[in-house]
């Protein structure tokens, strides 16, 4: 068990292709760190130079008190779990998780004893003499997990292990996985394109964007407080409603935004704690939404003020809650390279997406498709940017 | 799919005319090769009076004693198992190491390999005379060990470029969780590329040794001593006696399908290594 630093590491392919540019990050001893962000972001290649598999163009590398930008991977202490598994075709289960230990030395009864244990603990017991081939894809997973915990590395690496499992598995392995690294304790970066898994499994969780870090915190933190608008859209499912607007500032008190043809209040509140906007006054700013902080209007509570209107496109009812998808006749800010990734997590309807917004609503919700609604916009919660940098704006 | 495969075997004359095909190639395959048996089992005195039937009238094993007694035909034999065995280690050897870096290493590959191929199939006429000569300035001619040199010649670029095609199938992440478990580059290759590969790795073995043991040309030309021929030089030998109009072809025979069982049944042995030896499920 180690911390891992990585201080300023850049990677430029041969062909030019920039894949990581300038990271730092710091994953303290036994965290279970999520790298995530959309394809072709950097991820996997910043993972495989902690392990040793690409060579770092520059800057610095440190598990625990070593630094390994020179070291071997077979030097490094660590353990890595494919995204296609990598499992020996032609050895059995037990001689797959063993077979760290062989390569280490360790004698033939304790392999054995090892071997044994981890297969126990990740239910494979009955399987130790099948070859992989032999095996469901579930199975498969566990035994790249045995294999990887069965040295107890000071570090796991793990790139996308469940995304090749149908999706009712992935729920379960996601849980299984978190539930076996905090038993090990073992310090783990674990890459992933799923921000589902990245928000469900991480103590931490670092986003990046075309190889750069955008922001590292905890789940909550990332959606309660993003940095970015990136990241204020990447997290979190159904994604934020962005929208651009225009922000007006009377006085020192109290504001209002302009969307679209809409005006929405702003409480002095809302100003005086993010003295950042005071900047803003009379200029465009992208406002952020979480779909949770638009209830539906009824009439009595005027708690505060902000209010929007909207026409209803589409009702989706989950039983525990509805999503009420809308259109404010204000076109949705678009995040480039968002959008290819929340598709693909599947919670856009397509016809959808691009237009509108999405609001969480009760089950028993009666508002129809076709018909105007008020929305009523928790406006202490909401988000600002700048359109420009997309910069969160605060103070 | 039942009712198509009913419907093919019955009537089925176009499975009829499958099997006579199979049958007639049979026929002209093995044909000469049984007639060889037929032949090794025979006494030369049947032999000299004619051929009447298909079959022999009566076996014999005396050809086959003779060629060990009478004419010493261990010795080749050993020489041949020697030459073929080490050229066949070298080539998988080296093949594999050559096979695997081009598979894996960023260099390029293209024209190496062409030359490869172009070189795997010069003609070997073409290639005796100038070698012979390199070996007669070297000291290498009438010894066994040279031989190994020439027939590396042949079967080392064969094996590289097989292997190269093997290598390259092999998903570059399972050597990469290889060397992360803790293996070196070599280590990992011998570990987990090779065996993954078995069946290219027969199938280089298989065509180097075959390539060895039956080579006449080469051996013919750089060997001199009767105690250093090869197995398939020294079959011609065999046939001689004091009485130098008669021919011991039976004798002959005998050799030549001493020679021959060695190859049938390694192939025959390896044929189901190859089928076996890739199961997917490195990969889902
Ligand atoms: N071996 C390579 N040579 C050149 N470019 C590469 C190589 N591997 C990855 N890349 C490029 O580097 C970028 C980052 O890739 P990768 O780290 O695989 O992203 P991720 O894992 O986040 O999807 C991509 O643009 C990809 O095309
Ligand atoms: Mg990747």
């Amino acid at each position: 068990m180690s911390a891992v630093e990585l201080d300023c590491v850049a990677k430029v392919y041969p062909n030019g292709t920039v894949a990581v540019s300038e990271l730092s990050l710091s994953v303290d001893d036994g965290e279970f760190m999520v790298l995530v962000g959309p394809s072709g972001c950097g991820k996997t290649t910043a993972l495989r130079m902690v392990a040793g598999l690409e060579e770092i163009t520059s800057g610095t590398i440190r598990i625990g008190d070593r630094t390994v930008n020179q070291l071997a991977p077979k030097d490094r202490d660590i353990a890595m779990v494919f995204q296609n598994y990598a499992l020996y075709p032609h050895m059995t289960v037990a001689a797959n998780i063993g077979f760290p230990l062989q390569l280490h030395g360790v004698p033939k009864d304790e392999i054995a004893r090892r071997v044994d244990e981890a297969a126990t603990l990740l239910g494979l017991e009955q399987l130790v003499d099948r070859k992989p081939g032999q095996l469901s894809g579930g199975q498969r997973q566990r035994v790249a997990m045995g294999r990887a915990i069965v040295r107890e590395p000071s570090l796991f690496l793990m790139d996308e292990p469940l995304s090749n499992l149908d999706a009712k598995l992935r729920v379960q392995m996601r849980a299984e996985v978190a539930r076996l690294q905090q038993r090990v304790g073992v310090t783990t970066i674990y890459v992933t394109h799923d921000q589902t898994e990245a928000m469900t499994m991480g103590d931490r969780v670092a986003v990046m964007r075309a190889g750069l870090l955008e922001q590292v915190d905890t789940p909550q933190a990332l959606y309660d407080d993003p940095d970015s608008l990136f990241v204020g859209a990447f997290i979190g499912s159904p994604s934020m409603n962005l929208y651009q607007a225009r922000l007006d500032i009377s006085g020192n008190a109290s504001g209002s935004i302009e969307l679209g043809g809409q005006k929405l209040g702003l409480p002095a509140d809302v100003l005086t704690s993010r003295p950042g906007l005071q900047r803003y006054k009379g200029r465009p700013v992208v406002v952020g939404i979480r779909p949770e902080d638009l209830s539906e209007e009824d009439g009595r509570s005027e708690s505060d003020g902000g209010r929007l209107k909207a026409d209803v496109l589409l009702v989706e009812a989950l039983g525990s809650e509805s999503l009420v998808h809308f259109d404010l006749g204000v076109p949705i800010f678009e995040v480039e390279g968002t959008r290819s990734a929340v598709e693909d997590q599947g919670d856009v309807a397509p016809h959808l997406a691009g237009i509108g917004g999405t609001a969480r609503f009760g089950p028993r919700t009666t508002v129809a498709v076709g018909t105007a609604i008020g929305l009523r916009v928790g406006t202490a919660r909401l988000h600002f940017f700048d359109p420009a940098d997309g910069r969160a704006i605060r103070d | 799919m039942p009712a198509l495969r009913r419907r093919l075997r019955w009537p089925g004359w176009g499975r009829v005319g499958f099997y006579l095909a199979v049958l007639v190639v049979l026929a002209v395959s093995l044909f000469p090769f049984y007639w060889i048996v037929r032949t090794s089992l025979e006494t030369s005195a049947e032999f000299s009076a004619g051929t009447t039937s298909l079959l022999p009238a009566h076996l014999t094993f005396s050809n086959y004693t003779q060629a060990f007694t009478q004419a010493d035909f261990a010795r080749p034999l050993l020489n041949s198992a020697i030459i073929a065995l080490a050229t066949t280690a070298v080539s998988v050897f080296f093949g594999s190491l050559a096979g695997y870096a081009m598979a894996r290493l960023r260099v390029p590959s293209g024209p190496i390999l062409t030359f490869i191929l172009v070189a795997g199939f010069f003609p070997v006429l073409a290639m005796v005379g100038p070698l012979f000569l390199l070996y007669r300035h070297l000291g290498f001619l009438d010894s066994i060990y040279p031989l190994i040199v020439t027939y590396l010649v042949y079967t080392l670029p064969i094996a590289t470029w097989l292997l190269r095609n093997f290598f390259a199938q092999i998903p570059p992440d399972l050597e990469e969780a290889a060397l992360v478990d803790g293996a070196t580059r070599l280590r990992a290759l011998w570990k987990v590329v090779v065996p993954v590969a078995v069946p290219g790795v027969f199938t280089a073995a298989i065509l180097s040794f075959i390539l060895a043991w039956n080579d006449f040309a080469f051996a013919l030309s750089f060997l001199q001593t009767p105690s250093k021929f090869t197995a398939p030089l020294a079959i011609v030998n065999l046939g001689q006696t004091q009485n130098a109009f008669q021919v011991m072809y039976n004798r002959i025979d005998a050799a030549v399908v001493i020679v021959t069982l060695p190859i049938a049944l390694l192939v025959l042995l390896a044929q189901r290594r190859i089928v076996s030896g890739l199961t997917a499920g490195a990969l889902r």
